[in-house]
């Protein structure tokens, strides 16, 4: 993006000057020579010096704007994201059987339903988000950990986009019904037991990835800056690790290597639909239109939003409480903003050179002829 | 200048041009100006008895019978004549490239004409015009009225700029009842009198005397781009003295005008007099009552 500015905009008004000046010399009247009448002289064949008798008038009129201009310091912003110092970003995401929840009254339900529509559970909605983002993403090394009632690496951080989200695509949510065909169907570690929400775990290994993610130079990727998000719907449940244990050791590092953990809190709402789910056939139940079908959950999920906010708290990073999956898109186009839109540089090119070296070309110019070839008598 | 040299130098050009007027009116222009305009006809004045050497055809009978002795009637020539000066004192007369302006040397002139007229018992009168009549002085006879004629044409400070030589010529033709000499002083740059002068040339003796500068005419050796304004209009042109074929068109042009000028007079029986500042306009007076002494 490059783009022109003024570094003092205010001196352009000078510009209302120089036609203030001009006004009062197009009102006053020079020092002339009066004879007994120009009706003849008027008559008289113009030449080119009588013809361009004001030129030395417009070329002062313009070299004083261009100055003017340059007064106001026209200046070339190049703003570049910067290539070479991205973010180190991991990302913990929950796979737990409660992300296929939707929060969404019955009504809103039904409006999607009329318009022939499925909606999104809070899987499907995340995977949206965090597919958007990484597309909007072009020099950070993004990693996926994914977590239930364990946590493991699916992704290192990486450049290759390409492969990223297509391991995003594959990802499978379990929710406790799947049968062992499924799982042997699904090759390439695409899910993960869900029966847990392993918050410690999960932030353990992300942790332990950034830092001793390498680069080529095979050094710590200290160098650069790193973060973390942690999306998840529940509460800690399972798992071998507190998950205060790698906040509070972060938080107890020296500036330079500590990483932000942003948390989000999805589904925290109080309208939570589950598809009903029929066991005689092993699958969801749809009513005669084609539309699954979703019913409220016996008992609430568990959340603790109170775990998020300190986690994020003690490392500097932020928590969103995204009630819905509206909430959660802007929380996350927010986070988008907030971290990475000052990672740009702005290289300044003063561009006042040409117009103040033109516009005392001109002066000098009109001076000139007014001196010599364009010189009226009386001066 | 204060106010009271100004008053000084104008008494003392006053005091100049009657000097001049009169020196001229009784040498160069003795006799000039009397023969040329000449009164019409004889009127009857008194009888007297006669004298051997009279022409018997002169005897009136009549007075002859009652009184017993020959008388004769004798007749003067009627001179009453009625001169009119109308000046021009519009912005344009002010210019001047040499010693005087235009005015100055219309003034000297109204002057000279006004002296010759006195000192052939004439009345004299004054008008002065720019775009209106600026001052009507009626004719009357005197040296005292002449000077005072001459002290107006210095003094005069004209409340108008433009020129109406039209508005001037048809007031002349609505206040002179009976036939005068007309002297019409001014540069005739200005145009649209034709008709009028037509009229009046009609009923009175109508002669123009046209003021002139050298720059109307001709633009002088003087090179560079001129701001120049006319003083009526304050119109402002640029005049490029140094293009041959500027100066030469200009040139080229007030000749035509000029000369259309002339033919306009002639077409109505009359003959300008040119007097162009710095030239000796004496001459072209003399020559011009030559000419018309010559045509009588």
């Amino acid at each position: 993006m490059n783009t022109w500015s003024f570094e003092h905009p205010w001196f352009l008004l000078s510009v209302l000057a120089v036609a203030a000046i001009a006004w009062a010399r197009t009102r006053a009247r020079p020092a002339t020579v009066q004879v007994s009448s120009v009706a003849i002289l008027k008559q008289v064949k113009p030449t080119l010096r009588t013809r361009l008798h004001t030129l030395p008038d417009w070329l002062r009129g313009l070299a004083l704007c261009l100055l003017v201009v340059a007064l106001a310091r026209p200046q070339q912003v190049d703003t570049e994201e910067l290539s070479a110092e991205g973010l180190d970003i991991m990302i913990a995401l929950d796979l737990s059987g409660s992300m296929n929840a939707i929060d969404m009254s019955d009504e809103n339900i039904q409006k999607l339903h009329d318009d022939g529509r499925e909606p999104d559970n809070r899987f499907e909605a995340a995977r949206k988000i965090l597919k958007d983002f990484i597309r909007g993403r072009k020099s950070d090394r993004i990693g996926l950990v994914i977590f239930g009632s364990e946590a493991y690496l699916r992704f290192p951080p990486t450049l290759d986009y390409i492969r990223l989200l297509n391991a995003l695509d594959q990802l499978v949510l379990d929710d406790g019904r799947r049968t062992n065909n499924d799982r042997q169907n699904c090759h390439n570690d695409c899910t993960i037991n869900g029966g847990g929400t392993a918050i410690g775990d999960a932030l353990n290994r992300a942790w332990m990835r950034l830092d001793t993610s390498l680069d080529k130079n095979k050094q710590k990727s200290k160098s650069r800056s790193r973060m973390l998000i942690l999306i998840t719907d529940g509460k800690q449940e399972g798992g071998k690790l507190d998950p205060l244990t790698v906040p509070k050791y972060v938080a107890s590092l020296p500036e330079k290597d500590r990483v932000k953990i942003f948390t989000f809190q999805v589904g925290s709402g109080k309208e939570t639909r589950l598809p009903a789910y029929d066991p005689m056939r092993g699958a969801p139940i749809v009513d005669r239109f084609g539309h699954t079908v979703y019913q409220r959950p016996e008992r609430p999920f568990p959340t603790d939003p109170e775990l998020l906010a300190q986690i994020a708290q003690l490392t500097g990073g932020h928590f969103y409480d995204s009630y819905d999956a509206k909430k959660f898109a802007n929380d996350f186009k927010d986070l988008e903003k907030t971290t990475f839109k000052t990672k740009v540089r702005t290289h300044r090119r003063e561009l006042f050179w040409p117009w103040l070296l033109v516009g005392l070309g001109l002066l000098a110019v009109e001076v000139l002829l007014r001196r010599t070839w364009l010189r009226t008598i009386p001066g | 200048m204060t106010l009271a040299q100004q008053e000084k130098s104008i008494s003392q050009r006053v005091r100049e041009i009657e000097i001049i007027a009169r020196r001229l009116v009784s040498s160069t222009l003795a006799g000039q100006y009397h023969a040329v305009f000449k009164g019409r006809g004889m009127s009857f004045d008194s009888v007297r008895e006669y004298q051997p050497g009279d022409d018997i055809r002169t005897i009136d009978w009549n007075v002859s019978a009652r009184t017993g002795g020959i008388f004769v009637k004798q007749y003067v020539e009627e001179r009453e004549l009625t001169v009119l000066l109308v000046v021009d004192l519009s912005e344009s007369q002010k210019f001047g490239s040499k010693d005087k302006s235009k005015r100055e040397l219309a003034a000297e002139i109204a002057a000279v004409l006004a002296f010759s007229a006195i000192s052939n018992n004439d009345r004299v009168g004054l008008i002065l015009y720019t775009d209106r009549i600026e001052r009507y002085i009626p004719p009357k006879k005197g040296r005292g009225h002449v000077m005072r004629i001459v002290q107006e044409l210095l003094r005069f400070q004209p409340a108008g700029k433009g020129t109406r030589t039209d508005v001037a010529l048809d007031y002349v033709a609505r206040i002179a009842r009976k036939r005068a000499v007309v002297f019409v002083l001014s540069d005739f740059l200005g145009d649209g009198y034709d008709r009028s002068l037509g009229v009046l040339a009609g009923r009175h003796d109508v002669v123009p005397i046209v003021t002139a500068d050298e720059v109307d005419k001709k633009w002088p050796i003087l090179e560079g781009l001129w701001l120049l304004e006319d003083p009526e209009t304050a119109e402002i042109v640029h005049f490029d003295a140094n293009n041959a074929a500027s100066v030469q068109d200009h040139w080229r042009q007030s000749a035509v005008a000029e000369r259309k000028r002339e033919q306009l007079a002639r077409k109505f029986g009359m003959e300008p007099i040119p007097a162009t500042v710095g030239m000796d306009y004496l001459k072209s007076l003399v020559a011009y009552f030559r000419r018309r002494a010559a045509r009588q």
